[in-house]
């Protein structure tokens, strides 16, 4: 009969799984790559385990992190995204922040800036789009957030605009670069600042999603229910913006995390965001990972871009979801 | 011979030449279509930097009326109308200039915009070096096309003569592996039918990628730990120190870490397939030379 | 389960939607245990007062008070405790199901960190059995009907158990027998000392509740209104007026039903 609600011990053990399978995988990242060192070769002491320390601990560590980092920031973006836009397939990148920083990133990259001043560059696109909309949307009290809804898809596209722009003004030996950067990269990622960010917005927003959860149904609701719509909904797009911004400046732009993995994952656990604002965490960090597992070792040591990879997979994925959802 | 000199003498030859024979030529490109052209070239635009060298290498570089973006060497070569980009150029003011020869690049230039070029109806001969010795045969071609043989006989045997003595110093001695880095973020190499592949066996070097399937792989620093080079080359601007390869020096267990053997190769001669590429060449060979005193 | 006595007052209230002025100069006491009946023709600002009574919807100008308070000055949360609001539209983009619904009415009497306790539940699912929706808890509300939501709406409110109801037009799209157990439950509600400010389309239905305790609003659209005791607001006259169309009373021997004609 208690069919579908969600109690305390059903959130442990769900999160419990996601966090073994986080394991697991973590463990199988950093065991495979282009070359066939291993782990455990480590406890010898020759050259070849020194070598085999380096790739694991120093290259296959780090970049799976950055996976885990940058795919659960972005589905947290995205389940964020759509409670603000109460539309169950809003994406992360859909209010322009990811376009600011795409700007920024590929200026910065044509007048070649090191890797630091692209990542700031970046930072600095996201955060302007991200002030740019809200001055521009700042009152809106329409159920469906249509004007902020439309002042963001104009600036993305605006964004998208420019970023042609640079892109037919780059010079052949750049333009591979700055094409390399849309298509999203975790090699040599920056993950330390993306991981605090992470930790920081899940502190913030997992104590309000029982808030959430109401803001997700009508914004009457919202209000009638004794929430602050107005002070939540900017919580809500500030969030949402600052861990998208931070995913394209850690790691360019990766597509579908956001938007298949809380999507999917709404289907299988439920809307509740006491659940599902951690587990789409934990999970687009797993999905990311192993988009990223497939990009490195599929036609080893030859690599392929991971959010090409990404939306390879998720695509097809969503469209099934999509189909799925549909018949119901 | 003063500079005034040699260019009465060219343009006294010239005129002979045009009176002596004012007939059609033809030759075949690196991509085997056969080039004909009712008398000699005397407009030609070029569409990459090491087409205006070759043309310049041979005494033609006068019959050019335009170039593209980074045609900069010899210094003369800066002064030709620009007519845009190598990887997109201005069809208009290349039908403006009155063209009756186009040097196009074959892995350099958009296909599509050739093909107009093509409809257009004026000639194009496409250059596409594969290997250091195609070079030379380019310059003779260009020599028949622009009715500069001599000088292009002349161009042609200084950088044989060259690249015999380079082959004969340096091709046998001791193998260095070499990772050459064309770029870093994506990290990205060169396969054995890059012409710089062929550089490296010249100097008696080995492309530790060189045999993967792609012209221009990526690869992950975990792969070339592994592969663990002598010596990771790149080529930069010259006068800048090894910044684009600084990043290798954290990796204790790489021997080009361990000896420090870095190297950013002058970029101009060493990536175009003019006729300084067998300066290019040398500078390589000095290089390698280094790692292997210190192998 | 005892109700807070409060007390709704509206001084000088002016309802305007646009450049439209709906409702001019409302003042109105709302007492504990009252019922209130709107009634007018679409458009005419029913809803919005409602929503400016909830809080959502600005005032063009007046106050409204609870407990003598300016609703402005109450914290969210409280405010919460005191009012539940039922509006018209209640859909939801994600899916959730019948008992997640009800059970938000218990978010304003939850500590941040608390999840809903065996009580919360025990009191929602004691609202889903008397509107009939027990078999229906573990569905998703997406895939109930029309009147299934309406129902799930009203006890979703009647779970928030807050001393002052606001509902629109909780009875539309309800078939007979629910409406009927509908508006039993609301005069049970009334009886414990529960207000109730209801919009509604059908003047018959003040008649389900005591007749001191019921009151009638008519809201003619263009600034006028009328309140009043059932008794005298609510005559043929009155209606046919707000209505522009001719309604009769038909006395029969328990009661007095109004008909169009």
């Amino acid at each position: 009969m208690n069919l579908a609600r969600l109690t305390p011990q059903k959130t442990l053990l769900t999160l419990s799984i996601l966090l073994l399978v986080l394991l697991l995988s973590v463990i199988i990242s950093v065991s495979v790559g282009s070359t066939s060192l291993r782990p455990w070769q480590f406890w010898y002491d020759n050259a070849e385990s020194a070598l085999a320390r380096d790739v694991v601990l120093e290259l296959r560590l780090p970049r799976t992190v950055s996976a885990l980092v940058v795919g659960g920031l972005l589905a947290l973006a995205g389940t964020l995204q759509q409670v603000l836009l109460r539309n169950p397939l809003a994406d992360p990148y859909i209010l322009g922040t990811s376009g600011g920083a795409s700007v920024g990133a590929l200026l910065a990259l044509l007048l070649g800036v090191g890797t630091l001043g692209v990542n700031a560059a970046a930072g600095t696109g996201a955060l302007l789009s991200i002030l740019i909309v809200f001055l521009l949307a700042g009152r809106d009290r329409s159920s469906t957030q249509t004007r902020l809804l439309l002042t963001g898809v104009a600036l993305a596209a605006f964004c998208g605009a420019l970023s042609s722009l640079l892109l037919s003004m780059a010079p052949d030996g750049l333009l591979r670069g700055m094409v390399f950067w849309l298509m999203g990269d975790l090699a040599g990622a920056h993950w330390q600042s993306g991981a605090a960010v992470l930790c920081i917005l899940l502190l913030l927003v997992w104590p309000l999603a029982r808030e959430l959860n109401i803001m997700g149904m009508s914004a009457e609701s919202a209000h009638a229910l004794g929430l602050n719509h107005q002070r939540l909904r900017w919580v809500l797009y500030f969030a949402a913006a600052l861990a998208s911004a931070l995913a394209v400046t850690t790691a360019g732009m990766i597509g579908f995390v956001g938007l298949i993995v809380p999507h999917a994952l709404r289907l299988m656990i439920g809307q509740d965001l006491r659940l599902l604002l951690p587990a789409a965490t934990l999970a687009g960090g797993i999905v990311l990972l192993w988009a990223d597992i497939i990009a490195r070792t599929l036609i080893a040591p030859q690599q392929l871009p991971v959010g090409v990879v990404m939306a390879l997979l998720g695509v097809p994925a969503f469209l099934y979801l999509l189909s799925r959802r549909a018949v119901r | 011979m003063s500079f005034k000199l040699k260019l009465a003498v060219m343009v006294v030859t010239a005129s002979l030449a045009t009176a002596a024979v004012n007939a059609a030529v033809s030759v075949q490109d690196d991509l085997g279509v056969t080039v004909t052209l009712a008398k000699p070239a005397a407009r030609i635009i070029s569409l990459a930097p090491h087409a205006t060298e070759d043309l310049f290498a041979i005494g033609a570089g006068d019959l050019i009326v335009g170039a593209v973006n980074y045609s900069d060497y010899p210094a003369k070569a800066k002064e030709i109308e620009r007519i845009g980009g190598y990887n997109g150029f201005d069809l208009e003011r290349i039908r403006a200039l009155k063209p009756d020869l186009i040097i196009a690049w074959g892995s350099g230039n958009p296909q599509r915009q050739l093909d107009q070029i093509k409809q257009l109806g004026i000639p194009v001969f496409t250059t596409f070096s594969k290997k250091m010795a195609d070079v030379p045969t380019v310059l003779e071609r260009l020599g028949v096309l622009t009715q500069q043989t001599a000088g292009a006989a002349k161009a042609a045997k200084n950088y044989r003569d060259q690249l015999a003595r380079l082959e004969k110093t340096y091709s046998n001695r001791a193998p260095v592996r070499v990772f050459y880095q064309i770029w870093d973020r994506p990290l990205m190499t060169i396969n054995n039918t890059q012409i710089i592949s062929d550089v490296m066996r010249l100097c008696g070097a080995v492309n530790v990628f060189g045999h993967l399937p792609e012209l221009t792989p990526k690869v992950d620093v975990e792969a070339v730990l592994v592969a663990n080079p002598d010596a990771i080359m790149t080529s930069g601007e010259p006068g800048v120190k090894g910044d684009v390869l600084a990043s290798w020096q954290r990796w204790k267990n790489l021997k080009a870490a361990q000896n420090k053997q870095f190297y950013v190769l002058p970029k101009d001669i060493i990536s175009r397939m003019g006729p300084r590429l067998v300066d290019g060449a040398q500078a390589m060979c000095e290089a390698v030379e280094q790692v292997r005193q210190v192998k | 389960m005892s109700v807070q006595a409060i007390s709704m007052q509206l001084e000088q209230v002016r309802i305007a939607q646009a450049d439209r002025c709906l409702i001019r100069d409302l003042s109105l006491h709302i007492q504990p245990g009252e019922v209130w009946l709107v009634l007018g023709e679409n458009g005419c600002g029913k809803s919005t007062l409602l929503s400016a009574m909830a809080g959502w919807h600005a005032l063009a100008a007046g106050v409204v008070a609870l407990q003598g308070r300016a609703w402005g000055d109450w914290p969210h949360g409280e405010r919460a405790k005191m009012l539940a609001w039922q509006t018209q539209q209640d859909e939801c983009p994600f899916p959730l199901t019948v008992l997640e619904k009800v059970l938000t009415g218990r978010h304003p009497h939850l500590p941040r960190f608390a999840w809903e306790s065996a009580a919360d539940v025990a009191l929602a699912r004691e609202q889903l059995a008397r509107l009939d929706l027990s078999l229906l808890a573990g569905r998703d509300l997406a895939t109930l009907s029309g009147g299934e939501r309406r129902r799930v709406a009203l006890a979703t409110a009647l779970t928030q158990d807050a001393p002052l109801l606001l509902l629109d037009e909780p009875l539309s799209q309800l078939d007979l027998r629910h409406q009927q157990q509908a508006l039993q439950v609301l005069s049970e509600e009334q009886a414990k000392g529960r207000a109730m400010v209801m919009v509604t389309h059908d003047p018959n239905h003040a008649h389900f509740f005591a007749a001191e305790h019921c009151r009638v609003l008519l809201l003619f659209g263009d600034g006028r209104w009328l309140a009043g005791p059932r008794a005298e607001v609510l005559t043929a006259d009155h209606l046919t007026a707000l209505y522009h169309h001719p309604i009769v009373e038909i006395n029969t021997p328990d009661r007095a039903w109004f008909i169009p004609r």
